[in-house]
């Protein structure tokens, strides 16, 4: 066993305590935390539960836990030796809330909040932590936005609660509160666990930022005592999932082009090889055997091409990720140090993520003093298709699938078979994926500081600081070989070109904070008060040069320096801006006897991006809740083990997430010319009435365990009311002038739902144990007011009161006419037209915003050898699916794009098809719009820990474990494009999801 | 130890807190660093000067081009029109943004040009300047008052029924800038005196800041003349418009060209005749308006009834004018050709010729016999200026006179701007010959029909709850 080092001298003697911590069923429990309830004293158990710790005399307590267990306090016996058996913590009652500015034990917590701890983050194959969290997290949707290697999430918890903001939630890590939407640089293996705090008690903590939930991640400490080193190496392939358009092979778009042709004669219809060149077009018969033969042989050689565009542009990418851990400590000081490595390719050529992080994390704990240290520095380089989610030619996932596959990918001489013509849109494609790069590079600084000092038993105060730094620096370079560059017509594009970005983000945060906590008696009482501070600062800066050196392309030191012949003017850019909120704010809590518990909070939040009249605000919280089974007048049957019963009430707002931006409350200005003048004119309105969009929570919630704590799980229902919400208010051509309208604090909207999170520990034996768990929401967004008026456009959709957010609005798709193949439209009033109407577009067509989410698994271990399955679902959502629009679509078919197989479009009277006459055009109709609700098998892992008993012979080995997991294996989904998790309204076209199969080793020295 | 602790470690910690929360006040006061906030966008006599350029900036007078030939009778669709600006020529206008967008252009340019003036103008009341820039601060007051009510006036004769001193509604005068502005519209009576004000004061103004050098691409006491004899002559003051379109005559700085040197002024090769131009440095929004850039696509071509009005032979207007293509297709050549490429060229809002036609309009109304006379000599000494051999034409009365003014005006002034309120303000119909249209139902639009007066943009009577619409189109 490990030296304990302690540093106990003025304390007098010691002893040493000797025992073994194991589970109810016998079996140990490795990595326990052993502390002495007194004086700093602490250490962890081995692989075999065993421990021993030497403490001063004075030391009557220890206190034992682990993850997943109930803690426990033991009296030290005269013996010197333990056993202390820990509780499977199937409540998780005795889990410990982290809200960012407190720890609470759960059965002091009147909130809603859920954990997610590391063993179900660990090893998944992703770049970007919060991507792991879909479906863990009852009410919370999470969606891909793009498949890119270390993309961001999409993240709405309770649903959408602003219409021109984003409903981000606030990220907070290690107590300090982080950018949103970009963690490609933090390593998810570092996270010990993650709270999602979603009510008011929990969310007005953070007052003005609260209102979209608040997501606190806290990162691995050190464990104490004799250090351990862990070396964990994981590989694997990436790979795309199915597209539902089969395209069409050569001969059949040869066909169909045919098919288009003599439907539409003397258009350019006959501009389409497959009609042009086919014995059939009426030319072919009068012309001489010479052209004849020369048709045959053209129209053969595109039969011949046959390009699979898939096999082209996708690929299987690999992972790698080898990470090596070092955890431990030494009497008041822990500390937890690790160094990833992460290599990600994407299923796509030129596309990747490379990390290395390195975080250190020290503590020091003694009996009046607390610091804590968290630092994390870390350095991204992703590769990027830049164009994922727009519905253009440069976007290869369209590429791949509307490029004719009659054509070669490569000319003669092995250069790419570039072209004008848009359906050579994937030879260029090919062209652009391997001359030109777009790239960036990211440093990523994240520091956090905290220090807890206990003046007396009673009063305690403290501080905290942290950093979140942030550099990246885009790059997008094209030589003037490339077709990019040749292609163009401008002169300097022509020259080959290098542009570089460079965003300067950092975020302060100070806080500091004085309190009172009392025991007395079954009475438990704690209030603090905080002052707070929290500053951002952006800055970026760019340049775009021409002429690049072929001999040294991609440096800024190739550039040529632009002059009145050449042209090659270096074009600048930049911009900087900053924003600042100060608050002061009180916490409290009570409890009587774990029976009733009351939390409040009192937050008075200034913002710099609001008016100074409406600048100070506050936001209050206040949550009760009730263990019945404590009551003594309560029944308490055999079966159940615990039933709690919260409620809560409070404000937040939206700060983080203002679609005004930084000084979207001042008029401004800018410069302009005039006739070769300069100008100053009008450049934003200025609301001066600006003011932060507020969201009342109330929340009832039902915490319970039956069973012996073999199920058990929690219930809650809320109504989440936001209002002030920033709307367009059309302003007087008049007043107005330049500003047709300004946003303005007049709408409302309400989301609705309940969550169920369910437990169940069917078996539960020292070799075999059983676990499955589910979790699901079901949300109602409406927009319910929108300062008087009844709806208005918003980008493509139509927000209306009444509805929920994102509902379509579009013309009913009635079919097509068999008997002239003209398509027919639903009128407003149900009735069949020909004619697509704007008048007529209705909103029955449900909305993107999801009303079903959750998700599910199973974990099962049987000795060594452990499985889990983990499911994740959405139903209800309704999505534009705008690749069908390209897919099936004889107006793209004219244009000479590829089709999807399955594409029938009318020909003759009779022809009962979904598909119109070429002769008329296809519109946007309710026919796009599709049903995207999925149920995917997230994540699947097996896993084999070796028996210590081979393992303590080797003498080197404390644990080692391998393991393989898939992500994203299976997903069923009536959606037909590449992913049904695209988070807009429509489908773009969007970097589907990458399915990964991944095999690790981790080893534990 | 612990109290001593306990005794520093609280003050401390209170007055940290206290230092804090006191410099976290001062913390929330920060301002923007890549737009100009209000306070710092106008601090001296430079960024007067600069908020004025961009008040020329928004003067657009294309619009005011655009609609008056697209509502009259100088312009038929052309071989290459696919839709553009179809609502308009068929009087199938109305309020809302799709059928009313070439329509409710100029009442949205005109204020957002207003808007500019009066936050210009505001600024100037905030700044002290010394005694030896102000005069060149009356100057700049002076070219703002003077837009500001020629914008309005653009306005008036568009957005309002033809000149009566009894008609209820003008339109809404602004004379301050305000965002949330709900602003009613003024009788035109009283809508003429506020302009005839900002005109007073924009003279004095002048008057004060002494003598300046003409220039036609600003506003200065000779086109700010010009300017108050257009409004004489639309409000039948027709003394005062004698004596405006006098004074700039006499003011000598321009006079009527020919030749090579009239050519030029629309190619901007010259710029003989103009009093006032919004000029254009790369951009070819006037080349454009009626044909694209390559003149592959003639949007608008000048109609018949205009093209066999001249005497094609001796009138320097016709080929200056007009040209036509390979196809043979006639296309509007007045603003195409530019001297500087790219169909760039300046939109001429003033010229003297207009000055001549409105003196001769206005003594033909006052019909004296020797206004009579003054007023054929300006029509006479104008034809020879354009018409090779002219030879001085008698013109037997009033009635006679004015007619042939109307139609010099048709000759002289097509696609600048004048033609629908010439009609307009005469009390006429708009009549198109024949061959101008390809369907009757817009080959006429009556005196009395109510798309005569335009209407308000739909977004404006929605948001401006204190406004009116004009007669015969929705309101929300």
């Amino acid at each position: 066993m490990g030296t304990i080092v302690f540093c106990a001298t003025s304390f007098g003697q010691s002893r040493t305590v000797e025992g073994r911590v194991i589970d109810e069923s016998g079996a140990p429990v490795p990595g326990s935390s052993v502390r002495s309830a007194t004086g700093n004293y602490g250490t962890a158990a081995d692989f075999n539960g065993n421990f021993t710790i030497v403490v001063s005399t004075d030391v009557k307590k220890l206190l034992i836990s682990a993850v997943g267990f109930l803690s426990e306090e033991i009296i030290i016996p005269a013996s010197n030796r333990v056993t202390v058996v820990l509780k499977l913590s199937g409540t998780e009652m005795e889990q410990v809330v982290v809200t960012g500015y407190s720890k609470l034990r759960r059965s002091e917590f009147a909130g809603t909040s859920t954990k997610v701890l590391s063993d179900k983050i660990e090893h998944v194959p992703m770049g970007s932590f919060d991507q792991i969290l879909q479906g863990r997290i009852p009410g919370m949707t999470v969606l891909s936005t793009s498949g890119q290697p270390g993309s961001e999430a999409s993240i709405t918890i309770r649903g959408v609660s602003s219409i021109s903001s984003s409903s981000d939630p606030l990220f907070v890590i290690d107590g300090v509160p982080v950018e949103s939407g970009i963690f490609q640089a933090i390593n998810p293996n570092d996270i010990a666990s993650v709270d999602v705090l979603r009510d008011a008690v929990a969310t007005a903590l953070y007052g003005s930022r609260g209102a979209a939930g608040v997501i606190v991640v806290t990162t691995k400490r050190g464990t104490g005592g004799k250090a351990k080193l862990t070396y964990n190496g994981q590989f694997g392939t990436t790979f795309r999932p199915k597209s539902g358009y089969d395209m069409m092979d050569a001969q059949e778009l040869l066909l169909a082009q045919e098919a288009y042709g003599k439907m539409l004669p003397g258009t350019t219809a006959d501009q389409l090889p497959g009609w042009f060149l086919s014995k059939n077009h009426p030319s072919y018969a009068t012309s001489s055997p010479e052209v004849q033969a020369r048709k045959d042989f053209l129209y053969d050689s595109l039969l011949n091409n046959n390009t699979n565009w898939d096999e082209m542009i996708f690929r299987d990418g690999s992972f790698r990720n080898h990470e090596i851990s070092l955890s431990g400590g030494s009497g008041k000081t822990r500390f937890y140090s690790s160094l990833g490595y992460y290599n990600e390719e994407g299923i796509i050529h030129r596309s990747d993520m490379k990390r290395f992080s390195f975080r250190n994390n020290i503590d020091y704990n003694d009996d009046r003093l607390s610091f804590a240290l968290s630092s994390l520095i870390g350095y991204t380089k992703r590769n990027f298709q830049e164009t994922d989610e727009s519905a253009v030619l440069g976007n290869p996932f369209l590429d791949v699938r509307i490029t004719p596959s009659y054509i070669s990918p490569y000319n003669p001489d092995g250069s790419f078979a570039v072209g004008n013509p848009a359906y050579y849109a994937a030879p260029n494609q090919l062209d652009f994926m391997t001359y030109n790069k777009v790239y960036n590079d990211q440093v990523k600084v994240l520091l956090g500081t905290n220090v807890l000092y206990n003046l007396t038993p009673e009063i305690y105060a403290g501080a905290q600081a942290g950093v979140d730094f942030r550099e990246t620096q885009n790059t997008v370079f094209w030589p003037a070989e490339s077709w990019y560059a040749r292609s163009s017509s401008n002169v300097r594009v022509k020259s080959g070109g290098l542009s570089e970005g460079l965003t300067r983000r950092l975020g302060l945060n100070g806080r500091v904070f004085a309190g009172y906590k009392k025991k007395f008696g079954a009475h438990d009482l704690d209030l603090s008060v905080h002052g707070e501070l929290n500053k951002r600062f952006q800055k970026s800066f760019g340049f775009t040069g021409y002429g690049l050196d072929p001999k040294t392309p991609n440096t800024p030191a190739a550039i040529t320096p632009g002059d009145a012949s050449n042209q090659l003017y270096v074009s600048t850019t930049g911009s900087k801006s900053s924003n600042a909120l100060s608050s002061l704010f009180g916490i409290g809590k009570y409890s009587f006897r774990d029976k009733y518990s009351f939390n409040l909070s009192y937050r008075y939040d200034g913002s710099s991006s609001l008016p100074e009249k409406n600048r100070f605000q506050s936001f209050y919280a206040i949550g009760a809740g009730w263990d019945l089974l404590k009551e003594g007048f309560m029944p308490k049957p055999n079966w159940l083990d615990m039933l709690r019963l919260r409620a809560s009430y409070g404000e937040s707002a939206n700060a983080n997430n203002f679609s005004i931006g930084n000084f979207g409350y001042l008029s401004t200005y800018r410069q302009g010319t005039y006739s070769g003048l300069t100008t100053i004119i009008p450049n934003t309105p200025g609301n001066a009435d600006a003011n932060w969009e507020y969201t009342a929570v109330s929340n009832i919630g039902l915490d319970f365990a039956l069973l012996k704590n073999r199920l058990y799980g929690d219930f809650n229902i809320y109504d989440k009311r936001t209002k002030g919400l920033y709307v367009e208010q059309q302003l007087s051509v008049i007043g107005g002038g330049a500003f047709e309208s300004i946003e303005s604090n007049a709408g409302r909207m309400r989301n609705r739902g309940v969550e169920l999170s369910l437990n169940a520990v069917p078996v539960k034996t020292a070799d075999l144990s059983w676990s499955l768990y589910f979790n699901g929401a079901i949300n109602n967004n409406k927009v319910t007011d929108l300062g008087g008026v009844q709806s208005y456009e918003y980008g493509t959709s139509l927000v209306t009161v009444g509805l929920p957010l994102g509902s379509h609005w579009e013309n009913g798709w009635a079919g097509v006419d068999a008997a002239t193949g003209k398509p027919l439209y639903y009128t407003k009033d149900g009735k069949i037209t020909d004619q697509a109407h704007v008048d007529d577009r209705v909103q029955t067509w449900g909305t993107s915003e999801p009303k079903y989410t959750g998700g599910f698994g199973s974990d099962l271990r049987y000795k060594g050898l452990s499985v889990s399955a983990f499911f994740t679902f959405i139903a209800e959502t309704y999505k534009y699916n705008n690749l069908e629009y390209f897919m099936e679509n004889t107006g793209f078919l004219s244009q000479g794009f590829n089709q999807a197989k399955n594409f029938k479009f009318w020909q003759k009277p009779g022809d009962q098809v979904n598909y119109q006459n070429p002769a008329y055009e296809n519109v946007f109709s309710s026919k796009y719009i599709q049903d995207a609700s999925f149920l995917r098998l997230r994540n699947i892992m097996v896993a084999y820990d070796l028996p210590s008993s081979w393992l303590e012979k080797t003498r080197v080995f404390s644990a080692l474990r391998i393991y393989v997991t898939g992500q994203n294996l299976l997903c069923w989904t009536n959606w037909k494009g590449y992913d049904p998790e695209e988070s807009s309204n429509y489908s773009l076209d969007s970097y589907p999801s990458s399915r990964v199969f991944t095999a690790g080793l981790s080893v534990t020295f | 130890m612990k109290l001593t602790m306990k005794n520093l470690f609280l003050p401390i910690f209170f007055f940290s807190s206290l230092l804090v929360l006191t410099s976290c006040k001062r913390e929330l006061d920060l301002y923007p660093s890549d737009s100009i906030s209000e306070e710092k966008a106008f601090r001296n006599l430079d960024d007067i000067q600069k908020g004025t350029n961009g008040a020329y900036g928004l003067f657009s007078w294309k619009n005011v081009m655009y609609l008056n030939a697209l509502l009259s009778d100088e312009v038929r669709i052309g071989p290459g029109n696919a839709g553009q600006g179809s609502f308009t020529f068929r009087f199938q206008y109305g309020a809302d943004a799709t059928t009313g967008e070439d329509v409710t252009s100029v009442f949205i340019d005109m204020y957002t040009m207003i808007d500019q003036v009066n936050r210009v103008l505001g600024a100037i009341e905030k700044i002290g300047f010394s005694e030896e820039e102000q005069n060149q601060v009356n100057r700049i007051k002076a070219q703002l008052l003077t837009l500001r009510a020629v914008g309005h006036f653009e306005v008036l004769k568009l957005y309002a029924k033809k000149y009566d001193a009894g008609e209820p509604l003008g339109v809404s005068y602004m004379l301050k800038s305000d965002l949330y502005a709900q602003q009613p519209r003024e009788t035109v009576s009283r809508t003429l005196e506020l302009i005839e004000a900002d005109f007073n004061a924009a003279e004095a103004l002048f008057n004060a800041a002494g003598a300046q050098t003409f220039s036609d691409t600003v506003i200065n006491p000779v086109n700010l003349a010009g300017f108050r004899a257009r409004v004489a002559l639309y409000k039948h003051d027709w003394a005062n418009a004698v004596k405006y379109a006098g004074d700039v005559i006499a003011a000598n700085v321009k006079s009527l060209a020919t030749g090579n040197s009239f050519k030029a002024i629309w190619t901007d090769a010259g710029t003989a005749e103009t009093l006032f131009r919004i000029r254009y440095t790369n951009r070819p929004d006037i080349g454009e308006l009626w044909t694209t850039q390559s003149g592959a696509n003639i949007y608008f071509s000048p109609s018949n009834k205009l093209l066999y009005s001249y005497d094609f032979v001796n009138d320097i207007r016709f080929w200056s004018y007009f040209d036509y293509d390979n196809n043979g297709d006639f296309y509007i050549n007045k603003f195409f050709e530019s001297s500087r490429g790219g169909r760039v060229v300046d939109a001429k809002v003033m010229r003297i010729a207009e000055m001549y036609l409105i003196r001769a309009e206005a003594n033909a109304q006052i019909g004296t016999n020797a206004a009579l006379q003054l007023a054929a000599d300006d029509l006479n000494l104008l034809r020879s200026k354009r018409i090779a051999g002219y030879t001085n034409e008698p013109f037997a009365g009033k009635d006679e006179l004015l007619d042939a003014i109307l139609f010099e005006r048709f000759l002289e002034l097509p696609f600048e701007g004048f033609r629908f309120d010439d009609i307009k303000r005469n009390g006429l119909s708009v009549e198109r010959d024949e061959d101008d249209v390809d369907s009757p139902n817009w080959r006429t639009l009556p005196a009395s029909n109510f798309r005569m007066v335009l209407p308000l943009p739909l977004r404006e009577t929605q948001a401006n709850k204190r406004t009116e619409q004009n007669f015969g189109y929705i309101k929300n």
